[in-house]
């Protein structure tokens, strides 16, 4: 297993780049405006187009805190994708993470490294029910009434909001 | 797509749709039902509730074979509040709903029949705010309110479907703690649906669901579209098995985006618990015991 720890390292290294540039840049998925504010009626700062890249800062609510180039501003959280996750870009690290289980299987003379390979179809297929686990995951159970003190205290306030439908899409 | 199955997986769950002691708990009595069960469309039409949580006990007990629980009692707590606050809102306030957080870094979350969700360290990481929380929960939450799972069962199509659950249906020998290999075919047929997913139509709607929900909760109800751009904008292999039984997240936003449009932007200034929540993290990570 001694020729795994090379590519292992540059791996690591690619990926961790890889994710820390992923996870702060979006795209601007359609014209919209970037606001001094996260209010529509906020002073637009700059109009954005189609495909601008963005660096992504915070949230609040339906809107996203971005930098565009050198002018910081607000724009629609839903306006924006992100970049990264999704394609074939998790493949280099299941690659590795295939290789550390492997590598602790050999070393340990067993194949049962689960929790360390992390989940897969395959996962399903040899479970067995752990009763004393179910047991302990009924005694975490909350009742309504606990629930609303909870909510009130935390000044959660109930909506009326019906269901959105999916009718009229393409 | 799906109209072939019914012969093998809705005579296998139609099996057990007879009656059943309305006491949920531990002791599964699926045997008996097996045991009793005739004729296979029928019994499905009167799958009853009592049944349903019957199924999703024994699912969530497999489920949680799959890693530790998390042994830190007020992360499960809180999961619990938050998830039960949401559920409240939903048409099914009264099923047994219990939340679970396992000791896993793989980021998921998993509905079983009846009321039971699991969720993973590894996701609980990934967010950031009570509000993205109650919209994941939301979404869990939705496939059960909707019984998606039993739907899969009763629609999934036979090729796809039985063939990725071939295997695990045929190792089916003492492995459970009942003898009665009906009983496992039926739970393998729907333990094998986490591992496989459920079709497209039901992730989309559990999504807008989930969102609604959120809000009647008092939630802003951006919280599951975030997490969602979270999964879109990250990689590694702990998302691998989500990605995979998915639509992928951006088809995802795309429809959140078109349903939601600019509708609950007067909802903006209800809170996301960012503070509650970090809170939550910092215990998970060590920072704070």
């Amino acid at each position: 297993m001694k020729y795994f720890i090379t590519p292992i390292l540059i791996a690591g290294s690619l990926l961790s780049l890889q994710e820390a540039t992923a996870q702060s840049q979006a795209t601007v998925v359609r014209s919209t405006e970037l606001k001094a504010k996260p209010f529509s009626d906020a002073e637009t700062v700059k109009a954005l187009k189609e495909n601008d890249k963005l660096n992504v800062l915070s949230r609040k609510a339906s809107w996203t805190e971005v930098k565009a180039q050198d002018v910081s501003g607000w724009v629609k959280m839903l306006s924006l994708r992100f970049e990264g996750g999704d394609a074939k870009k998790t493949d280099m690290k299941a690659v590795l993470d295939s290789g550390l289980a492997l590598g602790k299987g050999s070393a340990t003379g067993s194949t049962t490294t689960t929790a360390v390979k992390g989940l897969d179809k395959e996962s399903f297929k040899n479970l067995s029910p752990n009763m004393e686990r179910f047991q302990k995951m009924q005694s975490f159970g909350t009742n309504k009434s606990e629930a609303k003190n909870f909510a009130d205290q935390q000044k959660l306030v109930e909506q009326e909001q019906a269901y959105v439908s999916a009718e009229g899409e393409k | 797509m799906k109209r072939y199955i019914l012969t093998a997986t809705a005579l296998a769950i139609s099996l057990l749709a007879q009656t059943v002691n309305a006491v949920p708990g531990p002791q599964f009595n699926l045997n008996k039902l097996l045991k009793t069960a005739t004729d296979g469309v029928k019994a499905v039409k009167e799958f009853n509730e009592a049944e349903e949580i019957e199924l999703g006990q024994e699912v969530a007990a497999n489920l949680l074979s799959l890693a530790p629980l998390l042994d830190n009692q007020e992360v499960q707590a809180y999961v619990n509040r938050v998830g039960r606050w949401v559920t409240m809102h939903s048409e099914r306030p009264d099923l047994p709903w219990t939340f679970v957080v396992l000791d896993i870094a793989d980021a998921n979350a998993f509905a079983a029949p009846g009321g039971y969700i699991v969720v993973t360290k590894g996701l609980l990481l990934r967010l950031n705010s009570e509000a993205e929380l109650a919209g994941v929960l939301g979404h869990e939450a939705s496939h059960i309110v909707k019984k998606h799972h039993l739907s899969a069962i009763k629609k999934a199509d036979t090729n796809a479907f039985l063939k990725s659950l071939s295997d695990t249906a045929l190792d089916v020998s003492g492995k459970a703690n009942s003898k009665n290999k009906k009983i496992l075919e039926v739970l393998n047929l729907s333990i094998g649906l986490y591992g496989v997913g459920l079709d497209k139509d039901s992730e989309f709607e559990a999504d807008r669901m989930g969102v609604v929900l959120a809000t009647r909760a008092g939630y802003e109800p951006f919280g599951l579209p975030a997490a969602l751009q979270a999964i879109q904008g990250r990689s590694g292999s702990d998302l691998n098995l989500l990605l995979s039984t998915h639509p992928p997240a951006g088809e995802r936003l795309n429809r959140l985006d078109r349903v939601m449009g600019s509708k609950f932007d007067r909802y903006d200034t209800l809170p996301a618990g960012e503070d509650r929540y970090l809170h939550i993290k910092e215990l998970l990570t060590g920072k704070k015991k």
